[in-house]
């Protein structure tokens, strides 16, 4: 589905990502674990081209998308839900979700898709026609999961979704996500909590100073409890 | 009693964000004010510090009135806040957005002498485990750890009396959340300064705080210590849900 070869990507003169290999098959969950200035952020903005100073290779679905614009990116079916809340805050939360109306021919289908995205984030369903700036942060966040889902992505690049959210939300979105990907989306998300992204996972890379440190299933790293302490310090989890 | 909050309630747009919300804190310690998404937690904060103003209700700090005053006067009163989207001047350097803070010192003034204002923001940088040499590094380029740090230092460096800490463990790793959680409470135990603590990390939550407010659609549904609220079956179907956090 996507598959990300060699890539290098930097800032300034500073090397951020050194020959990262990444590869999401069909109806798979992966996840990007690392801490705090590894580059995970910048390895999804590379793959959506939001982050040009790059070399290598970015395929999806066989097909080289390394330089496309990012707003041909989202045409073919890549969401991507970037870390603090990539929403219009002057608009209402109905003229947000509006913005991938082009998504869908007739009216009537919008229609049924955005009310069914509304029975999955009922907060969003009291607040509709407020402006996104007015609501909480988390709901915000709901915002923009809830928009990124709406373009019925094949694939779904997403960083940090628990950020701000109560648990039980987290939990939730969790639960819905891996519907999704039993009707064979992909998810590439970014996260720092090892021990949640194992458990969500299917398939794990661990990123330290912009390389590649470590990968495999997650269900056989979760076996491993040496890996919180090697890569995540003490307390990790 | 440090803080008293009585009878809070506001409304946007229509929707009802807080209503009729009493609850206390004490002169020190660390009290978590936590719930759903929506359910008020900033809101209140805003409140608090004079950047809304509440449709009805009273806010006091050690019995003085706070209610109506503007956000910089709540701040030279001791009320040091963070923000859950960081809102620093990204322009200006570490040093100079902590010097910011030290600025509205209601101790030291605007008027004080430019090497006093100096010192006083270099001891607050120190209390808040930011070293010498990250000092003049801008802002803009400055990751989130150290960016929650200045945060911190920022409302540190007011001497509050009571700190608002708004989701400043989002997005750090474990490792790090502990070394802030032990910065705060140093912080607190140290100056005598109450700190009210609003955190999606329960893990966090469950370390620092000895009592948690919970609310739910902008209504207090419990008060009081930690444990019990981990028990109470209104919070966990409200914001936990299941048996693990």
């Amino acid at each position: 589905m996507l598959k990300v070869s060699a890539l290098n990507a930097w800032y300034h003169k500073a090397m951020v990502l050194t020959d990262v290999n990444v590869h999401v098959r069909e109806g798979s969950f992966v996840a990007i674990v690392g801490p705090n200035g590894a580059g995970k952020t910048t390895l999804l903005r590379s793959i959506v081209n939001l982050h040009e100073k790059k070399s290598g290779r970015i395929e999806l679905g066989g097909v080289d998308i390394t330089r496309d614009p990012a707003h041909r990116i989202v045409r073919k079916d890549v969401a991507y839900v970037p870390d603090y809340r990539g929403i219009l805050r002057t608009l209402t939360v109905k003229e947000n979700l509006l913005l991938v109306r082009d998504r869908y021919g007739k009216a009537s289908d919008f229609k049924e898709a955005v009310d069914d995205i509304l029975e999955r984030f009922p907060h969003l369903k009291g607040r509709y026609n407020q402006l996104a700036s007015l609501m909480s942060g988390g709901e915000q966040q709901m915002l923009a999961i809830a928009r990124a889902l709406l373009l019925k992505p094949r694939i779904l690049l997403i960083d940090e979704p628990s950020i701000g959210l109560a648990p039980l939300l987290v939990k939730e979105i969790f639960l819905h996500l891996s519907g999704l990907i039993r009707q064979g989306m992909s998810v590439l998300m970014v996260e720092q909590n090892i021990v949640r992204s194992l458990g969500a996972s299917d398939y794990c890379y661990v990123i330290e100073k912009g390389r590649v440190v470590l990968e495999g299933e997650s269900r056989l790293l979760s076996a491993r409890d040496d890996l919180q302490e090697k890569y995540f310090g003490k307390s990790a989890g | 009693m440090l803080l008293r909050v009585d009878n809070v309630s506001i409304s946007f747009g229509g929707a009802r964000i807080l209503s009729d919300v009493s609850f206390r804190v004490d002169a020190s310690g660390v009290k978590g004010l936590i719930g759903p998404n929506g359910a008020g937690k900033t809101s209140l904060f805003n409140i608090i510090t004079g950047f809304y103003r509440a449709d009805a209700g009273e806010v006091f700090l050690s019995g003085t009135g706070l209610t109506g005053l503007r956000s910089h006067i709540v701040a030279r009163a001791g009320v040091g806040r963070t923000f859950q989207k960081p809102s620093l001047a990204w322009h200006l350097s570490v040093f100079e957005n902590v010097l910011l803070g030290s600025m509205n010192n209601r101790d030291l003034g605007l008027v004080t002498r430019r090497a006093r204002l100096r010192e006083w923001t270099e001891q607050c940088l120190r209390a808040c485990g930011i070293p010498p040499e990250r000092w003049q590094e801008p802002m803009a380029r400055a990751g989130i750890i150290l960016v929650k740090k200045v945060e911190f230092a920022r409302a540190v460096s007011l001497s509050p009396k009571l700190i608002l800490l708004d989701e400043i463990c989002s997005g750090l790793s474990n490792d790090e959340t502990d070394e802030v959680l032990y910065l705060i409470r140093e912080y607190g135990d140290r100056n005598r300064c109450g700190v009210l603590f609003v955190e999606h990390d329960l893990r966090a939550v469950q370390k620092i705080c000895a009592d948690v407010v919970v609310l739910d659609f902008g209504v207090v549904i419990y008060d009081g210590g930690i444990k019990g609220a981990f028990s109470d079956r209104r919070v966990v179907e409200a914001y936990i849900g299941g048996q693990d956090a």
